[in-house]
């Protein structure tokens, strides 16, 4: 089925809008809900609050791409339910890997700017970071700290050695930090 | 800044940056000896930027890549615009295939806040703008997928390549399957009540079917490559094809990177794709009158005439 007559039963307020987009959109959900969440118990209720959530933004909201905007829902869900389990010694998987990873570079001191609307500018910063890298060097970084793909499949997927992408991710976080402190996020 | 901050800020990077980070075009990097003709292709778009920065180049060659200066002069170049009291919406360029037509259009706000709204990112064009076609009848189709995308910086400032231009957006419409823009009058958009129109035939860059040499791959038909991208039809969804165009002279274009984006429909796949010069938004256009063919997944697909 076509994204926008997914689209259209939303807006009907008709209910096969949900086996319709767990159809098309279910494996893709639930791949990035275990990447982030190891219990599958955990990874399969965040696909279904997705569902849930996407029911309740549609309408009013229309996303022009169907599949990224179910992802971000997912990977905001899982997020959020790997910190709660993270609280109590029940985390795992990419996320704390990541969170090294990007402790390294960046400091762990507390942030010193309020949080929604500066999460939305500083997303729209690493977007322009992004932006001015090479291509594989760009599509690497969002597929390690945005998917959270392991990085012996990002090797995989890129013919890179293990150690050629970690060096990659660190240059670019390193790369990553400076231009956030020119453009004084830091 | 915590780490997790970075994790959650992620989230709200650019859907046509994720969009394309995901597409299996982009994931296909190549190790050495390629990376020295890959070390040259982006010494070549680093000289390229440079250049532009420095304003010897036209700005449409940030949207562009057209070593050859082919297309630039004449299919690109459009220049029309409409406005009321606060908004001109001008097109920039534009160049389509036979299956997907692109064009770069800029807002330029004629008021203050206009501006400012454009250039910050409140004033969200993209949820109101229709991009169709038009059949020589006059019925308005929509097409079957449909991208925009714009450079931005960080704080939520868009960037235009164009001086006077407060946001310029790259549009991307594809027909539905066997459809052929060939057959199509005009590409429309409209925002507002202002509506571009543009005569998609005067657009049109040069494109060849392909056919095998010797047995093709069975799970593709209808192969075809223009100067800005490529279309084929296959009975296999999961199929992942490795395309690289073949020069005249018989050597492969070895460090050649493709990016494609697919739509489905009926029993086969009817698969579209640009060529893609080093960012998502940047299409490269190809002269082909220095290539002969493509070859796909080690199978070399010869121009042949219609």
């Amino acid at each position: 089925m076509q994204d926008e007559t997914i689209l259209d039963l939303f807006w009907q307020r008709n209910e096969e809008a949900i086996p319709a987009v767990k159809t098309k959109y279910g494996a893709y959900c639930a791949a990035i809900a275990r990447r982030i969440l190891p219990d599958p118990r955990d990874a399969e209720e965040c696909v279904s609050d997705t569902w849930l959530r996407a029911w309740n933004a549609i309408p009013p909201h229309r996303p022009p791409r169907l599949a990224l905007f179910l992802g971000k829902i997912t990977r905001e869900t899982a997020l959020n339910r790997w910190k709660a389990n993270n609280a109590q010694k029940r985390g795992g998987g990419e996320v704390p890997l990541a969170l090294e990873e990007l402790g390294d570079t960046f400091s762990t001191g507390e942030d010193p700017v309020g949080r929604e609307v500066e999460l939305a500018q500083l997303g729209q910063a690493i977007s322009a970071f992004l932006r001015t890298q090479p291509p594989q060097t760009a599509s690497l970084f969002l597929r390690r700290y945005y998917h959270l793909e392991p990085i012996r499949d990002l090797a995989k997927a890129f013919g890179l050695t293990e150690s050629s992408v970690k060096t990659t991710l660190h240059r670019t976080r390193k790369k990553l930090k400076t231009y956030l402190e020119k453009e004084g996020f830091l | 800044m915590k780490p997790d901050t970075l994790l959650d800020a992620l989230n709200y990077v650019d859907d046509d940056l994720l969009a394309w980070a995901e597409e299996p075009g982009t994931k296909k990097i190549r190790r050495f000896p390629k990376r020295l003709a890959a070390l040259a292709a982006c010494l070549t778009l680093l000289l390229g930027a440079t250049a532009f920065a420095t304003g010897a180049l036209d700005p449409l060659l940030a949207y562009f890549d057209d070593p050859s200066g082919l297309y630039l002069e004449g299919f690109l170049a459009a220049g029309d615009s409409v406005a009321n009291d606060t908004l001109e919406i001008r097109l920039e360029g534009a160049i389509a295939d036979s299956r997907t037509a692109y064009l770069v259009v800029s807002f330029i706000g004629l008021d203050e806040a206009t501006a400012w709204d454009l250039r910050r990112g409140g004033l969200d064009v993209r949820p109101e703008l229709v991009y169709t076609v038009v059949t020589p009848e006059g019925e308005e189709l929509p097409f079957s997928t449909s991208t925009m995308g714009t450079y931005t910086t960080g704080k939520s400032q868009a960037i235009s390549h164009f001086e006077d231009a407060d946001l310029t957006y790259v549009f991307a419409g594809t027909l539905p399957e066997n459809c052929s823009m060939e057959d199509m009058d005009q590409v429309c958009l409209t925002y507002e009540g202002l509506s571009l129109s543009l005569p998609v035939g005067d657009y049109l860059c040069p494109e060849y079917a392909l056919d095998p040499e010797g047995e093709g791959l069975p799970a593709v038909s209808h192969l075809r490559m223009s100067a800005i991208g490529f279309s084929y039809t296959t009975t296999d969804e999961e199929l992942y094809l490795d395309l690289l165009p073949i020069f005249t002279d018989g050597t492969v274009y070895e460090s050649f990177r493709e990016d494609y984006g697919t739509s489905a429909g009926g029993d086969s796949h009817s698969v579209t794709g640009h060529w893609c010069a080093g960012s998502p938004l940047a299409l490269a256009v190809l002269d082909l009158n220095d290539y002969c063919g493509l070859q796909v997944n080690g199978v070399n697909y010869y121009f042949v005439e219609d």
